[in-house]
């Protein structure tokens, strides 16, 4: 130990040495300051000052207290305390208490099944008898947020009585053993003409067989236009082909709906499948929401031969998060299939293989090549680090913002880093709303560009993550930026002390709710 | 007890005719209610708010409720329970959703 003391002491020394040594010349301090005040020409965000007043030599550093006097000055002004529970809430925990007593709800609201639905999950309340209760007959929409306490039978049941007398949509989570063959049997043995179903999701169906889910589809495919699966293991080619037979154009009597969205998660389908399915026919032309996310096959060729199929230009929301496999060319597929320019949401959270380069040509015009979108949510999170900077955020917020006739190249030297003289070529009416850019090398830089193209239309940010970004920036930014704002999501930001916590232009009016800065207080007892 | 002049009071009206009187600072807390008085309503001329589907036994138990949360809200002591009659329950769940309160 006293080895590494005096190593550090002699790389003290010749540091100081080296600091003496420098050459003075007499301008230098003019010089310094000469650039400093070109940089705050640069970049606005330097001049930011807090209004936090710092007290010279505060006695203590408590930050437990500081955190709490924050949350509770946020929650005050959110609405009050919390403290006192919302009628709606006291009304649902006393019907759960006594769920055993309900005969029937009667004609309520969807969204009052749903509150209930998910109060007597979390208190383990859910079994068949309230199962029975929540599905009445006449109810429209079935949608459980936990099925594993129903049976398959039960099911059944309520669904023989529930499909005739116009059940539309059915969203199940967790509904592996109540959803198998002869569930898919009930749905097939309803009359065509009787079927209204028009939305189907479900999330861990494990005992659904491929061939069940391709006679599902057949069944409902009159009315089907939404298809949603998450994690359903035995599901592959029959359903592929399925898809692909039913919706085809050349089906003409009677006419099938057309699909409109079209959403697969974490389930093993093969490469072969996966082409066919964009490839057999047109049964995606009309698509207007794309999902396919946690597939480890879906790489680029996949998603261009499928983008490819649809061919109707309607597309306008496209997620393929955390598909290991996509590179930049799934960004020129992209482009292409958005012709029409409809392209409104874009989650490509989780791809490590994009790159700045790749992304900065996504959002450029090209000559021949269909403009670049106009994107009201974007999502680069948790891409690779370097990739996502200022250049790419600038690029993606500056396209997001024009409106759609001028999707001419800008001078993009002069514009691009002179923040200023952007603010007064971008439209009010377009900017990004939702923004996730969290684990990137984003810096101060962005926010300015933010706060010049998106400060009407900004109302989530999340930079969780983004150690570049300090304290001057995001109070630039909120100074910029209207009163729609009311998100921001900073998870693991460190570098961001009381000076904007405490300091920023909206501490009064409560509309910004910060997250992921302070811990909140659990149960009776305070942190310390 | 009532004030039109003076607008301090609104007055409610249920499914059944029967009339409720609420202080307007209370109502405004309701997001609906909220809604409808500041809104170029007649409402917000008469300071009049009718509820055709909220029964009179419903909407008097939502005024308690109002009265009970205004009266505890940024309070530090413990805070006493609220109690609701089970008959009562679903309907007055169904005026709590669209009151949104």
């Amino acid at each position: 130990m006293i080895a590494a003391r005096e190593e550090a002491r002699r790389l003290r020394e010749e540091q100081q040495d080296l600091e003496n040594n420098k050459e003075h010349h007499p301008l230098d301090e003019a010089m310094e300051i000469v650039n400093l005040e070109m940089q705050r020409k640069e970049n606005p965000s330097m001049n930011w000052v807090s209004r936090h007043k710092r007290e010279d030599g505060s006695t203590t550093t408590n930050y437990y207290a500081k955190r709490r006097k924050r949350f509770h000055r946020q929650r005050d002004l959110m609405g009050g305390s919390s403290r006192v529970p919302s009628l709606f809430q006291l009304c649902i925990n006393l019907l759960v208490e006594n769920f055993d007593c309900i005969e029937s709800l009667g004609v309520v609201d969807h969204s009052i099944r749903r509150a209930l639905c998910e109060t007597l999950v979390a208190r383990g309340k859910m079994n068949g008898a309230a199962f029975d209760v929540l599905a009445e007959m006449g109810v429209e929409t079935l949608e459980l947020v936990d099925c594993a306490q129903v049976t398959q039978d039960q099911f059944c049941d309520s669904l023989r009585v529930l499909l005739p007398s116009g059940l539309r949509a059915i969203l199940l989570k967790h509904c592996g053993r109540c959803f198998g063959s002869q569930a898919v049997n009930v749905i097939a043995s309803i009359d065509r003409e009787n079927m209204e179903l028009f939305a189907i999701s479900l999330g861990g169906a494990y005992l659904l067989k491929d061939s069940d889910m391709a006679a599902l589809i057949e069944s409902t495919s009159r009315t089907l236009s939404s298809l949603d699966l998450t994690a359903c293991p035995l599901l592959s080619e029959q359903f592929c082909n399925a898809i692909g037979n039913q919706y085809s154009s050349s089906i003409e009597d009677p006419p099938n709906a057309p699909l409109l969205e079209l959403s697969i998660e974490d389930v093993p389908l093969t490469k072969e499948v996966m082409l066919s399915l964009g490839a057999a026919s047109d049964a995606l032309r009309n698509l207007k929401s794309l999902k396919l996310k946690t597939m480890e096959n879906v790489d680029d060729e996949v998603v261009s031969i499928i983008l490819g199929s649809i061919t109707g230009g309607e597309i306008e929301g496209i997620d393929l998060s955390n598909n290991p496999s996509l590179t930049d060319e799934t960004l020129s597929s992209i482009r292409r299939c958005n012709f029409n320019g409809n392209l409104r949401a874009l989650l490509l959270s989780g791809l490590k293989n994009l790159t700045a380069i790749g992304i900065e040509a996504f959002f450029t015009p090209i000559p021949n090549f269909p403009a670049p979108p106009i994107l009201r949510k974007l999502d680069l999170s948790q891409c690779s680090y370097d990739e996502i900077n200022d250049t790419v955020l600038t690029l993606a917020a500056t396209s997001s913002s024009f409106k759609r006739a001028s999707a001419n190249a800008i001078e993009e030297e002069t514009v691009l880093h002179n923040a200023g003289k952007l603010a007064s070529e971008v439209s009010y009416t377009g900017g990004l709303v939702h923004l996730n850019v969290s684990g990137s090398s984003i810096s101060d830089k962005s926010m300015e560009i933010l706060a010049a193209t998106s400060s009407y239309s900004l109302e989530e940010l999340d930079i969780s993550f983004c150690p570049n970004v300090s304290d001057k920036g995001l109070g630039y930014l909120v100074s910029k930026v209207k009163p729609q704002l009311s998100k921001i999501f900073m998870w693991g930001c460190a570098q961001i002390t009381e000076e904007f916590l405490d300091g920023h232009d909206r501490i009064e009016d409560g509309g910004l709710e910060i997250i992921g800065v302070w811990m909140k207080k659990s149960g009776v007892r305070s942190l310390r | 007890m009532e004030d039109d002049n003076d607008q301090t009071y609104v007055k409610l009206i249920s499914a059944e005719g029967t009339e409720l009187f609420l202080e307007r600072r209370i109502a405004l807390q309701v997001d609906t209610m909220r809604a409808m008085l500041e809104g170029n309503f007649r409402e917000s001329e008469e300071s009049v708010i009718r509820f055709p589907d909220i029964s009179g036994s419903a909407l008097e138990k939502v005024v308690k409720y109002l009265h009970y949360k205004d009266r505890h809200s940024n309070s530090a002591t413990r805070i006493p329970e609220f109690a609701i009659d089970p008959e009562e329950a679903l309907e007055l769940l169904v005026a709590a959703s669209y009151l949104n309160c």
